[in-house]
């Protein structure tokens, strides 16, 4: 056994994050730690190489073959020599003003590692002409390969990798991934993205609210066949499949902050299976086969349903946007980048439009165009019959106001000392729309928005509320104009996985009652398959794939699309 | 005690140390304004008369009060320090303002106007305007304020571009807010308590230049604040006799004191505003 954890416990405070998690690393085993954000995942990871704030305390045990790392204050020798991490968000902490090479030799000087940086680099499958690189020089996908190699530099026997795709575009997610599983040592890998890393674990541990849910080997997911604890149901079901076949549901409610006192199965709350018995009593992890899992009602035939997006046919209606050879490049001192090179899109009334795409692909310059931020170099813009690029000033404004917008980040989009009654009204004070009318609108877009339209919940400040409530209060807000157009700037891309399928049920709820017209820009394939009616593919501004769900997920014609579409399958 | 507590969370020891100081001297010119008429100006006591009863710090070589001259000249400093704080803020907030929203061409000509601005040297330009313009005490502050603009300009034009470039002022141009309404509703409470530091530093500068031009015989000789009365220590050689105790450390002590006190709470309330200081504090 390389790693060995028994009762680990991270306390912040009184409350602990990781609350007595046994869990082993074999020799050369790959274990994926999975759990929405918040589950404790991080801290556990920290915790193994010490790299918690000072105000935490872990109790417990994790003996790494015979050394004990828990509660430990030397590391000298341990760290990066024995366990290594590729820390969350490693590829941007690269120096900027040393060569890859440079940053390679320091590590192996630190470490006394007995590579060379180009073996290093090797080992990660890159050429070792990048040695001469700087990091602004490399891809994202490269960043992270080389912030791998940096981890290697110490021989460790076991490496930690804390949510080593996030920030990359799909196609290099999976490729870091492989290359991770290729590389012959043990890991535990943390992340949140379980289908992704079911083809290269060998086993996953489920993590919940800080306890472990269970441990089970990936093969017995990857096929689906066995019965699971019913929150790993959950997050499989909310990962969005490129299949119209497989439904996409989301799980309700929402992971119990760390301050709250929890009894019982902690999943309860928010489990379609919950007894009694499971609100009194806290399930332990017991063996049931090859896996661990910790529910009551394991040993049973019930199997959890969760909410699914509804599926809609698209019957062509009334076009209500429509935009014709978009042209946009941005000029810099050094040099020009073509954001739209000749891009067309038409959206009809109660159609949901996906726009996928990578970033830097055009698609944000392309929601902005639509949304009267950027003046295209070329091209138009016609929104209910009216031709939007060529309008300046109040025209331009009284325009905007039939459209509205969902920003990408819920956490920087809502007016922290605003309180949601006037964050939902902001449209109508500024349309000037009479005080008398106010009230009753932004109660109807509340509700609609999925929201409770209390005066309690119209007196709450942002900061009072979960990030998919954040986000609906967006879409409440973005509903009180009477727009004709919605656009979803990556709505859901900062989301938990468990709310994405809400947040895309609600869009399709909207679009079918209002006849809105909704762009749902996104950079993930799936989720545009599972909940648009129709998809465009852009990719370095020109559109590589265009046509309705179904067409797309089955008989994509462009090999772009079809890596995509490979690399949301897993 | 809560109130303490309260304005402790918000400055912090120091922050709070500056504001007592402070308020001490505004406590003392306030008095000074309430002297009577000729305080400072009138022969009342010996030349070069040492401390003594009536003449807590004795009188100077043509015998006025020197604790009354102090007292008097704490009221210039402050109303001096104030009125150029207000004044350059107003000028900043416009400026930077104009160059953070206008269109690219303005931007670029603020800001290369700025750029001059800066290399010029603030105390001796200071010096050559008062020595050509006069001394009277509105145009020394006209001179000031349009001498230490170009810096909290820069400062409130990047607050504006980082304002600008927040989520929740992006999603209000989309849908259709004007320009005053992005500014008023989305960017005041990112920019507006960035004034607060601005306003302090300014009025700290403002208060050392002064007295510096008064010190080098540039100011107004009629009016006794902390400069002069530096200036007559200087010319009399008072530093070769005892009597610097009690003539010339009193108002160097209080400009000190007076700028410590002002740069103590202007540290202290931009740790607690500027996010990139927040951050490296708390890591």
């Amino acid at each position: 056994m390389t790693l060995t954890m028994r009762d680990l416990t991270v306390s912040y405070g009184a409350r602990p994050a990781v609350d007595r998690v046994d869990l082993d690393v074999a020799e050369g085993e790959i274990v994926a730690l999975v759990g929405e954000s918040g589950c404790g995942k991080t801290s556990l990871a920290r915790a193994l190489l010490g790299l918690l704030p000072r105000n935490a305390v872990v109790t417990g045990s994790a003996l790494l073959a015979g050394e004990e790392l828990a509660g430990r204050r030397d590391w000298a020798g341990v760290r990066g020599k024995r366990i290594a991490i590729v820390p969350q968000g490693a590829m941007t902490g690269l120096s900027p003003v040393h060569r890859v090479g440079r940053q390679l030799t320091e590590m192996l000087t630190l470490h006394k590692g007995t590579a060379t940086p180009a073996d290093l680099l090797d080992r990660v499958g890159l050429p070792a002409s990048m040695l001469k690189c700087y990091p602004h020089e490399l891809s994202g996908g490269q960043r992270q390969r080389v912030a791998i190699a940096l981890s290697l530099a110490g021989e460790p026997r076991l490496l930690v990798a804390d949510e080593p795709t996030t920030g990359l575009d799909a196609i290099s997610q999976r490729h870091v991934l492989s290359l991770l599983a290729s590389l012959n040592i043990s890991l535990l890998i943390v992340s949140h993205d379980l289908t992704g890393l079911l083809p290269h674990a060998h086993r996953i541990a489920v993590m919940y609210a800080g306890r472990l849910a269970e441990v089970t080997p990936s093969a017995r997911l990857l096929h689906r066949q066995d019965k699971t604890h019913p929150y790993t149901n959950g997050l499989l079901t909310a990962t969005p499949a490129p299949d119209r076949d497989v439904p996409w549901g989301s799980i309700p409610g929402q992971a119990p902050a760390l301050d709250h006192t929890l009894t019982g199965c902690r999943f309860a709350p928010r489990c379609p299976l919950t007894t009694s018995r499971c609100v009194d009593e806290e399930p332990g992890l017991m063996p049931y086969g090859e896996s661990h899992v910790a529910c009551h009602r394991h040993d049973e035939d019930a199997l959890p349903t969760y909410p699914t997006v509804p599926r809609a046919d698209c019957a062509p209606q009334n076009i209500a946007v429509r935009a014709t050879g978009l042209r946009h490049t941005f000029r810099s001192r050094a040099r020009t980048t073509t954001a739209l090179a000749d891009v067309d899109l038409t959206i009809g009334a109660g159609e949901i439009h996906g726009l996928v795409g990578e970033s830097g692909s055009g698609k944000s310059t392309l929601a902005r165009v639509l949304l009267g931020l950027i003046r295209p170099a070329a091209g138009r813009v016609e929104i209910a019959g009216q031709e939007l690029t060529a309008q300046r000033g109040k025209a331009l404004r009284l325009l905007q106001q039939k459209i509205g917008f969902i920003h990408q980040d819920p956490y920087d989009s809502l007016h922290p000392g605003m309180r949601v009654g006037d964050l939902v009204a902001e449209p109508l004070a500024v349309s000037k729309t009479p005080a008398a009318e106010r009230g009753d609108r932004v109660h109807r877009a509340l509700r609609s928005a999925g929201l409770p339209d209390t005066p309690d919940f119209l007196r709450r400040h942002p900061g009072q509320l979960s990030g998919g409530q954040r986000q609906r209060v967006s879409i409440a807000r973005a509903l009180t104009g009477d727009p004709v157009l919605l656009i979803a700037d990556e709505a859901t891309s900062m989301l938990d996985v468990s709310t994405r399928a809400g947040i895309a049920t609600t869009l399709r709820t909207l679009a079918a009652e209002r006849g809105l017209a909704v762009l749902f820009v996104t950079h993930d394939l799936g989720e545009a398959i599972q909940s648009c009616d129709r998809i465009t593919v852009l990719r370095h501004g020109t559109v590589v794939e265009h046509g309705t769900c179904a067409d797309v997920a089955g008989s994509a014609t462009d090999p772009y699309t079809r890596q995509l579409l490979q690399a949301a399958k897993g | 005690m809560t109130a303490l507590r309260r304005a402790h969370g918000l400055l912090g020891t120091p922050g709070l140390i500056g504001a007592a100081i402070l308020t001490a001297v505004v406590g003392v010119a306030v008095y000074g304004f309430l002297l009577p008429e000729g305080a400072g100006h009138a022969r009342v006591g010996t030349p070069y008369a040492p401390p003594g009863p009536g003449l807590p710090l004795g009188a100077d070589d043509l015998g006025r009060d020197l604790f009354e001259q102090l007292v008097v000249g704490a009221g210039t400093s402050l109303s001096l320090g104030f009125l150029v704080a207000v004044a350059t803020t107003v000028i900043a907030a416009v400026v930077g303002g104009a160059a953070g929203i206008g269109p690219r061409w303005m931007s670029a000509t603020i800001m290369r106007g700025i750029d001059i601005m800066l290399i010029l040297p603030e105390l001796i330009l200071f010096i050559l305007a008062a020595a050509f313009l006069g001394q009277a005490f509105g145009i020394r502050v006209a001179i000031l304020a349009l001498i230490l603009w170009p810096v909290p300009a820069r400062v409130l034009r990047a607050a504006v571009l980082t304002a600008w470039s927040r989520g929740h002022l992006e999603v209000a141009r989309a849908m259709g807010a004007p320009r005053w309404w992005l500014l008023v509703r989305h960017g005041s409470y990112l920019i507006g308590p960035l004034l607060i530091p601005v306003f302090v530093r300014t009025a700290m500068r403002a208060i050392l230049y002064d007295a510096t031009l008064s010190f080098l015989g540039l100011g107004d000789p009629t009016t006794p604040s902390w400069g002069t009365t530096l200036y007559w220590v200087q010319s009399n050689g008072v530093f070769l006799s005892e009597a610097w105790l009690w003539w010339a450390l009193p108002p160097g002590a209080a400009i000190t004191l007076t700028v410590l006190g002002l740069a103590l709470i202007g540290i202290a309330v931009e740790e607690r505003l500027n996010p990139a200081l927040k951050e490296a504090n708390s890591s």
